[in-house]
């Protein structure tokens, strides 16, 4: 590896993980999160010596991995997943990303889910998390105080229906 | 989490954590898959452009723009010529028989853009000549299309702007006019990258606001790469 890309290999081991998570928790598709990331990732190698350098390599990565899914091979992905309905429903159920708490996550707004993404998974602060989507930090707390409401409206019943048991 | 959040957001924001760390994810792949996968990449960069040919775009011909790049001496060939001095670093001089803003062809020894008549434009490159970054841009530009062309770098934005390909602002076509056709994801091939004998086209009514292209062209093997980026907000790098 040339010298320009040493700590890339340190990197990838410790934040494949929690990047993957990520993704997969925002698309609902682990098999095309699995697909995002390793693109992420494989830019991230590309431009190691300024993302390196970001305040939050993971959310490049994460980011990088959730616009790549506006590419081409994406929408082929969305399109077999949704023209086999039973393979993704069985995904899903695989790797547990059929949780109430991840299906409610991915009901939210893009945006809601995207600052629920990088200030909850990545926890990263509300100033990072501005600036990594572009938008002002009273933006992103008005984001996730709607974000963490909506959640709670959508397990609340299912909350009280174990209790009520 | 902070001071602003609800009394039961903790609970809820663990019930997320857990929900994620319980999550069967694949193992990570090897190092060498990802780093292999970026290798791919700059080879497309290298080699993106090379063997492209001049095809339809010289359609418009006859309205030609001559714009000479680095090895173009081609003459003043109509009265009205107007001269302009090539920016600094440039070594193209540009040679217009048409008002600026025309979306005339222009033909340089490296490229020819053409306006097509639906309101695109087609960019073909000849590898036969060394391109001219500067003398592309100024085309483009002349052609209304926000471009940003340099020399031996890649250049994104963070967030990344949508793939060019996939909001439909850049096309890449076969010599005969026919869509390149698009790899199947398991070749995880990126849509950046214009494969030699092509055309590319371009749909700047396409293009979301505050954006505009970049084209990184590489000396070494005359390849081309583009992208999307944010025009407030893009960095550039050499790896």
């Amino acid at each position: 590896m040339s010298q320009d890309k040493d700590g890339f290999a340190e990197f990838f081991a410790a934040s494949w993980d929690p990047c993957l998570r990520a993704v997969a928790a925002s698309t609902g598709n682990m098999t095309m999160a699995e697909e995002q990331t390793a693109e992420a990732f494989a830019r991230a190698w590309m431009s190691w010596h300024k993302v390196n350098h970001h305040p939050a390599p993971r959310a490049w990565v994460v980011r990088t991995a959730l616009n790549a899914g506006a590419s081409w091979w994406h929408r082929r992905c969305k399109e077999t997943a949704l023209a086999s309905h039973d393979i993704a429903a069985a995904d899903s159920q695989r790797t547990g990303l059929d949780t109430a708490v991840l299906t409610a996550l991915r009901r939210l707004p893009a945006r809601q889910r995207q600052v629920i993404v990088l200030r909850v998974f990545l926890d990263l602060d509300t100033d990072t998390t501005a600036r990594q989507l572009g938008i002002a930090p009273g933006t992103v707390r008005a984001h996730l105080s709607r974000a963490m409401t909506a959640l709670r409206n959508e397990l609340a019943p299912a909350a009280t229906k174990e209790i009520e048991r | 989490m902070n001071h602003d959040e609800h009394p039961n957001d903790s609970t809820l924001t663990q019930e997320l954590r857990d929900a994620l760390s319980e999550l069967a994810a694949p193992e990570r792949p090897p190092l060498a898959a990802i780093t292999n996968r970026g290798r791919a990449h700059q080879r497309r960069r290298l080699a993106g452009f090379a063997g492209l040919g001049v095809t339809g775009a010289a359609a418009g011909t006859a309205l030609a723009l001559g714009l000479t790049g680095v090895h173009g001496a081609a003459p003043a060939r109509s009265t009205g010529t107007i001269r302009t001095a090539a920016p600094a670093g440039s070594t193209g001089t540009i040679r217009t028989a048409a008002p600026a803003g025309s979306t005339a062809t222009i033909r340089t020894a490296a490229f020819t853009l053409t306006r097509n008549a639906n309101g695109t434009d087609t960019l073909t490159l000849s590898m036969s000549q060394m391109l001219d970054p500067a003398a592309l841009q100024r085309a483009l530009a002349q052609h209304g299309i926000r471009a940003l062309v340099k020399t031996g770098t890649y250049c994104s934005s963070n967030p990344a702007a949508p793939e060019p390909g996939s909001i439909g602002v850049l096309t890449v076509e076969l010599a005969n006019g026919t869509r390149v056709p698009k790899p199947a994801p398991a070749f995880k091939t990126p849509a950046n990258f214009v494969p030699a004998d092509t055309v590319t086209v371009i749909n700047p009514a396409a293009m979301p606001s505050r954006t505009e292209l970049f084209f990184g062209y590489f000396n070494s093997d005359h390849g081309l790469f583009f992208d999307l980026i944010y025009t407030s907000s893009y960095t550039c790098s050499n790896s």
